[in-house]
């Protein structure tokens, strides 16, 4: 059984906006998936689908239970998802109770949730920041403050859309050598393909609403003809080929 | 990334009321206005102390007059409605008859317009020093710790939420205007601003229900849960405790003498 099994997924937007036409993927216990595509690929309305924040039609299996069964806590405790927009994610008054809201609703006590949220912080490279109002962060530094409220939450399966995009340089390297040492099941949509190449054992091409090719990422990353047609560019990274 | 500084603007100073702990506060003001609402119409002069009290609390608070003041604002429309109306009330008799630079005011409406302004004026006081002084998270956590019900405070949190979300849009839209030059004479600008306000609306409410699904995301059930589960210090609410029985004290003895 996949922990995620996602088939025949359409979603259209209320505006009209087609947004996912027909999208099926599975994600194995322990893989990590990285998802790439264009802009207005819908990598985004796909993982917004994940733990039942957007509902389309067909359907999407967590644990092999169709997420519409699943009580919503339990749902997002099981799978974390980080939003594309880090601003978005933070709405309490200081970055410590930002990252403690999610370990505290999962019930636990104030002091165990303090020690998790320090430890998630300190995990992204972010301890300094847990005094400070969310909103007066710099986008790099709020993407890191994101990350570490869904991390503080343990779940089984992380979603991340775009870990690195506005990362300095070090940041950004601090972050892939993170989640390339956790456990967990990941799925990460983004267009840093060297990242994707270092990170995800499978990939996925979206385009138009639709999987193109999923399989290995170090077949998929070097074949240039296919990521050259759905806009993509070859990893410039050693392994790669 | 909310800025909960645009509705918290004082709430960071650091005067004797803002140490206050947010309950203790919620008390004390919920006394003060109970007591405001409930004297008699017709002796608006005991009024007096309650505008003593807000009046020593706002000078404590730190809180800039001038803020206070266009809080307070807001009801001089109606404040001077009342007064136009008071006007043209004949006095039933001449008893009852005051004189006001020459004109005659029905003493009757006169003392109920000072009594009901009075306590608009006084209660919207109240609530001014006590969200001025209290970041507004605390204060609904407060509520919430009062066995304020759960739906009430969820959906206050909610409507703070999209506030403070429409005050962040807002400020940004003006910056991207700015940075783009004003646009020429007075129609187009006020075309501009037009179409600025629907799309900050749009904006707004799509922008606060993705915050509302990152709290749901991240377990949000309606209750902000509490870092910090401190107790109040004995002397805090023995204070509230002293503070309340005065107030009800000064309320027996106005109304009773
Ligand atoms: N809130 C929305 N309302 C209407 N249409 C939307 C909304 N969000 C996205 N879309 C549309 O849905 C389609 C898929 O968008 P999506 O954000 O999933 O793409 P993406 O692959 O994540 O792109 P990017 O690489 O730019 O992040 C696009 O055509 C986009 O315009
Ligand atoms: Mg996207």
């Amino acid at each position: 059984m996949s922990l995620i099994a996602i088939h025949d997924l359409r979603f259209t937007w209320p505006d009209g906006t087609p947004a996912l036409a027909g999208v099926s993927l599975t994600v194995e216990e322990g893989r990590s998936l990285g998802l790439i595509g264009r802009n207005g690929a819908g990598k985004s309305t796909l993982l917004l689908h994940l733990n039942g924040i957007l509902h389309g039609s067909g359907a999407v299996r967590v644990q092999g239970r169709p997420v519409e069964d699943w009580p919503a806590d339990e749902l997002r405790a099981t799978v974390g998802l980080v939003f594309e927009d880090p601003e978005d994610q933070l709405f309490m008054p200081t970055v410590l109770e930002d990252v403690c809201f999610g370990p505290l609703n999962q019930g636990l006590a104030p002091d165990a949730a303090r020690d998790r949220a320090l430890a998630a912080l300190a995990s992204v490279g972010a301890a300094g920041l847990a005094g400070r109002a969310p909103h007066h962060l710099s986008t790099g530094q709020m993407r890191r403050v994101a990350l570490a409220t869904v991390l503080a939450m343990q779940p089984r399966v992380l979603v991340i859309d775009e870990p690195v995009m506005a990362l300095d340089p070090e940041g950004r390297e601090e972050v892939i050598a993170l989640l390339a040492g956790l456990p967990q099941t990941k799925i990460i949509a983004s267009h840093d393909l060297e990242m994707v190449l270092a990170l995800c054992d499978d990939v996925a091409i979206l385009d138009g609403g639709r999987v193109h090719a999923h399989g290995p990422a170090r077949e998929l990353l070097a074949d240039d003809a296919l990521l050259r047609a759905h806009g993509l560019r070859m990893p410039a990274s050693p392994g790669g080929g | 990334m909310l800025a909960h500084d645009l509705l918290d603007i004082w709430a960071h100073l650091r005067s004797p009321v803002h140490r206050l702990d947010a309950r203790v506060k919620l008390v004390c003001a919920t006394a003060l206005v109970v007591a405001i609402l409930a004297t008699p119409i017709a002796r608006p002069w005991l009024l007096a102390p309650w505008a003593g009290v807000l009046l020593a609390i706002a000078a404590a608070s730190g809180l800039p007059a001038s803020w206070i003041a266009k809080r307070l604002a807001i009801l001089a429309p109606f404040l001077a409605l009342g007064a136009t109306a008071l006007v043209f009330v004949p006095p039933t008799e001449t008893a009852d008859a005051w004189q006001l630079a020459g004109i005659e005011l029905s003493r009757e409406a006169a003392l109920v317009w000072l009594s009901v302004g009075g306590k608009c004026l006084l209660a919207l006081l109240a609530a001014t020093l006590l969200t001025g002084a209290t970041a507004s998270a605390d204060l609904l956590r407060a509520a919430g710790a009062l066995g304020v019900p759960r739906t009430l405070t969820a959906l206050t949190g909610f409507a703070i939420t999209y506030l403070v979300a429409l005050g962040d849009e807002a400020g940004r839209m003006v910056t991207a205007w700015r940075s783009r030059g004003r646009v020429r004479g007075p129609v187009r600008n006020l075309r501009v601003a037009g179409s600025m306000f629907a799309t900050l609306m749009a904006r707004t409410v799509e922008r606060a229900e993705r915050v509302a699904l990152a709290m749901v995301a991240r377990g949000y059930r309606g209750r902000m849960p509490v870092l910090t589960a401190e107790r109040a210090p004995v002397t805090q609410i023995a204070g509230a405790a002293a503070f309340v029985v005065a107030v009800a004290a000064t309320f027996w003895l106005g109304v009773h003498a």
